[in-house]
C-alpha cells in the first residue's frame, strides 16, 4: 500500500494523474454538453411537430368554421328548419284600429 | 567528489523531466483550452447562426416551398374577414409498381374502400402493370377515413402520403374574382383572377408585385391578402345574377358593386360561373373569363347621363332646358329614332333621361359640340384602362370618334351606341357623378399581410372631368329617372336612388348593322346625395322582355334594398 502511495506520490506520476484528470474533465464536459444539446434538439423536433400538428387541426377547424358559415350551408340548414326565406315573408297591414297601432 | 557528481546527476535528471512535464502540462491545458473555447465559440456564441444556417442548408435540400397564402373576402361590412382560399392537408394513395405483385389484387381491394369509376379503374391499373416505374399514382385527396381504412390492409407496395392542396371553400361565390390554383407544367400556378395577378405575393416568390414590392423581396413566406370584396354582398348579388339568368334564359348575368368614393369593389360576380374546388370539371372555359373587365360591349342609352353630364358642366345645357322632340332625327343621309319612334314635343334635359329619348342626348352633344364631347369622353378616361388589380382588362373602343368626325358617329355616341366599354371602365367613370366628379382607382385588394407586416391600398383619385355641382345636378336627374319612369321599378321605399337603364343592340358580328340580340343594363347609386355603393346590372341576350326596365331593374332595386339594409343605413 506505502509501496503504491509512494509510486503515486512521485511527481510525474501526479502530473499524468492531473492531465487524466484535466483530459477527463474536458471530454465528460464535452459529452454532457452534447448530450444535452441532442436531448434539447429533440424536444424542439417534438415540440415542432406538435406545432405542425395543432397548425393542421387548426386549420382544419378553421376550413370546418368556414363550411358551417356560409351562406349557403346556413340557407340550406335554415330551409331543413321550414324557414321562409325573407324575400318570401309578407307582412300584414297593420289596421288603424289595432292594439299594436303607433301610438 | 564521486557523490557530489552522482547526486548532481540526479539533480539534473529530475530537473529535466521536470521541465518536459511542465511543458507537456502547459501544452495540454493549451490545447484543451483552445478546444474549450472552439467549442464555446461554436455552440454558444455562434450556436443559433449555426442552427438556422443548417436549416437552410436543409429547405434547400428539400426543394422548400412555403405553403400559399390565404386570401379573405370583407364580411358583415368590414367587421371581419371570411376566408375564401387556403391550403389543406390531403391524404393521396400510391403504389410502388416494382413492390406489387398481384396489381389486380390490390386494386381490388383499394377500390372496395375508394371510389374509383371504370374509366380510372384500367388507367391505374396501367400504371401498376408498369415495372420500369417506381411511382404510380392510385388516388388524390381520400379522406381520413379512407386513409385509415387502407392503412388497416397493409398492402405491400402501397403507400399513402399527405399532400398540400388549395380548397376554396365559398365554392362558387367570387370564383370571378379569384380565379384558381392550376397547373403550368410541373408547378402550381394561379390562373385568373386574384390567384393569377398576385401569384408572386401569394406564392412567396422573390419577385415583387407592382403595388406591394416592398413587401415581396422581404422573405421567403407567401402573403395573405384581403380583398374589398364583401362576401354577403357577393353571395346575393350571385343569386340574384343567378335568378336573372334562369328567368330570362339569358347567355350571361354580370354586375359590379362599388363603393364610389374609394374605389373599392364590393361584388364583382358572372354566371354562368364556375367552382374552383373542380375547375377540371368546366366544359366551356369562356366561364372562367372575366367579362366584366376583359370584354367591351356597347352601353346603349345607360351611356346618356355622361352626355349630360358633359353638356352640363360645360355649360351649353342645363336640366331644365327645352328641346323640341321630333321623333327622329336626320344626320347625314341616316335617320336615329327614339326607341319607339314617337314625337313627344317639348321636354326638357331631365325629361330625355326619364324617357331616354335619343333625339334629346343628341341634341345635348349637338350643343356640346363634336370635340368638346370627344373631349369630355377622354376626361372621363374613357380611352384608358381602369388600372384594377385583374390581368387582361380591355381599353374601349372610342376609335368612331377620335379618328373619323363624322356627325353621325358623334350623334350615335350620345346615347351610348357606336363606342364600347367594358362594364368596370364604364361603372368607374360614371361613378364621378356619384362622387363629387371625382373618379377613384377600382381596386380589389385591401391589405396585403406578410411576415406580421400590413400594407393597405390607399384610394386614389384618377381624375375630376365634371364639377361637384355638375355631378349633384346629373345626379338629381338620374333621380327623377328611379322617380318617374319604368313604373318606379328601381325605388327603395324610404331611400332616394338613382338610377338609368339601356337596352343595346349587339352588332353583327360578320357584317355591319346590328342584330336582333340586346343587351340590358343598369346603372345607379343609393343614397343619391350621399351614396354607399354604385352598381352595374348587365344582361346579354336577354329572352322574353324587351327592354332593360323591365328585366335588369327588379334585381337591381333587390339588391339595393338588401346593401342599404346590410350598411344600416338610416331611411331619409
Amino acid at each position: 500500500m506505502s509501496l503504491l502511495l509512494k509510486i503515486l506520490y512521485t511527481q510525474k506520476t501526479l502530473s499524468i494523474v492531473i492531465l487524466a484528470l484535466i483530459f477527463g474533465i474536458v471530454l465528460v464536459g464535452y459529452v454532457l454538453l452534447a448530450t444535452n444539446n441532442v436531448r434539447g434538439e429533440y424536444r424542439v423536433e417534438e415540440l415542432k411537430n406538435k406545432i405542425m400538428e395543432t397548425e393542421k387541426s387548426n386549420n382544419q377547424l378553421r376550413i370546418n368554421l368556414t363550411y358551417a358559415s356560409s351562406l349557403e350551408y346556413i340557407l340550406e340548414q335554415s330551409s331543413m328548419l321550414l324557414y321562409a326565406e325573407i324575400e318570401n315573408v309578407k307582412y300584414l297591414k297593420k289596421s288603424s284600429t289595432s292594439p299594436f297601432a303607433s301610438r | 567528489m564521486q557523490k557530489r557528481r552522482k547526486s548532481y546527476r540526479v539533480f539534473e535528471s529530475k530537473s529535466n523531466s521536470n521541465k518536459r512535464i511542465t511543458t507537456l502540462f502547459v501544452l495540454f491545458v493549451l490545447v484543451s483550452g483552445a478546444i474549450s473555447a472552439r467549442l464555446y465559440y461554436l455552440q454558444i456564441i455562434k450556436g443559433d447562426e449555426y442552427s438556422a444556417f443548417a436549416k437552410g442548408i436543409y429547405i434547400g435540400g428539400q426543394d422548400y416551398t412555403p405553403p400559399r397564402g390565404d386570401i379573405y373576402f370583407q364580411d358583415k361590412t368590414g367587421e371581419a374577414t371570411y376566408l375564401v382560399a387556403t391550403n389543406k392537408e390531403s391524404p393521396f394513395i400510391y403504389a410502388d409498381p416494382k413492390e406489387v405483385n398481384d396489381s389486380q389484387y390490390i386494386l381490388n381491394e383499394i377500390s372496395k374502400i375508394v371510389e374509383i369509376n371504370q374509366e380510372d379503374y384500367s388507367v391505374i391499373l396501367d400504371r401498376l402493370q408498369n415495372q420500369n416505374s417506381s411511382y404510380a399514382l392510385i388516388k388524390k385527396q381520400i379522406s381520413l377515413e379512407e386513409k385509415d381504412a387502407i392503412e388497416k390492409l397493409q398492402l405491400p407496395g402501397v403507400y399513402i402520403k399527405n399532400e398540400l392542396v388549395r380548397v376554396y371553400p365559398a365554392g362558387e361565390v367570387g370564383s370571378t374574382v379569384l380565379g384558381f390554383l392550376g397547373f403550368n407544367e410541373e408547378d402550381r400556378k394561379g390562373q385568373y383572377g386574384i390567384e393569377e395577378y398576385y401569384q408572386n405575393l401569394l406564392s412567396g416568390s422573390a419577385l415583387g408585385s407592382a403595388n406591394y414590392e416592398l413587401l415581396s423581396d422581404s422573405s421567403l413566406e407567401a402573403a395573405d391578402i384581403e380583398l374589398t370584396i364583401d362576401y354577403g354582398i357577393q353571395f346575393v348579388v350571385e343569386r340574384k345574377l343567378q335568378e336573372l339568368l334562369e328567368n330570362l334564359d339569358a347567355d350571361l348575368a354580370s354586375a359590379i358593386f362599388m363603393n364610389p368614393r374609394t374605389g373599392e369593389i364590393l361584388a364583382m360576380a358572372q354566371r354562368p360561373g364556375f367552382d374552383p374546388n373542380n375547375y377540371s370539371d368546366v366544359e366551356n372555359i369562356n366561364v372562367f373569363k372575366n367579362n366584366l373587365v376583359q370584354s367591351v360591349y356597347e352601353l346603349g342609352s345607360v351611356f346618356k347621363p355622361i352626355t349630360m353630364a358633359a353638356a352640363i358642366d360645360a355649360g351649353v345645357i342645363t336640366p331644365q332646358t327645352v328641346y323640341n322632340d321630333t321623333g327622329s332625327v336626320r344626320i347625314g343621309g341616316y335617320t336615329i329614332s327614339n326607341f319607339d319612334g314617337k314625337a313627344r314635343n317639348l321636354q326638357t334635359m331631365t325629361e330625355v333621361l326619364e324617357k331616354s329619348l335619343n333625339t334629346g342626348a343628341i341634341f345635348a352633344q349637338q350643343q356640346l359640340g363634336k370635340k368638346k364631347f370627344r373631349d369630355y369622353l377622354e376626361a372621363f378616361q374613357f380611352d384608358k384602362l381602369t388600372g384594377i388589380d385583374i390581368l387582361g382588362e380591355v381599353a374601349g373602343n372610342m376609335q368612331s370618334i377620335k379618328t373619323a368626325n363624322r356627325d353621325i358617329d358623334f350623334a350615335t355616341s350620345s346615347f351610348g351606341q357606336g363606342i364600347s366599354f367594358s362594364p368596370l371602365r364604364f361603372l368607374t367613370s360614371v361613378a364621378a357623378i356619384a362622387n363629387e366628379g371625382k373618379i377613384m382607382r377600382p381596386f380589389l385588394v385591401k391589405k396585403v399581410i406578410k411576415d406580421g407586416q400590413e400594407i393597405s391600398t390607399e384610394p386614389k383619385v384618377l381624375a375630376q372631368p365634371v364639377t361637384s355641382l355638375t355631378a349633384s345636378r346629373v345626379a338629381a336627374m338620374m333621380v327623377s329617372v328611379v322617380d318617374n319612369s319604368f313604373d318606379r321599378k328601381a325605388a327603395v321605399p324610404g331611400y332616394s336612388v338613382a338610377g338609368k337603364t339601356g337596352t343595346a343592340q349587339i352588332p353583327n358580328k360578320d357584317s355591319s348593322g346590328y342584330s336582333d340580340q340586346t343587351i340590358h343594363s343598369i346603372v345607379g347609386f343609393a343614397p343619391a346625395y350621399d351614396p354607399v355603393f354604385i352598381g352595374i346590372i348587365k344582361v346579354d341576350n336577354p329572352h322574353g322582355i324587351r327592354f332593360a326596365a323591365d328585366s335588369v331593374t327588379p334585381t337591381f332595386r333587390e339588391i339595393a334594398s338588401f346593401i342599404l339594409q346590410y350598411y344600416k343605413v338610416p331611411p331619409q
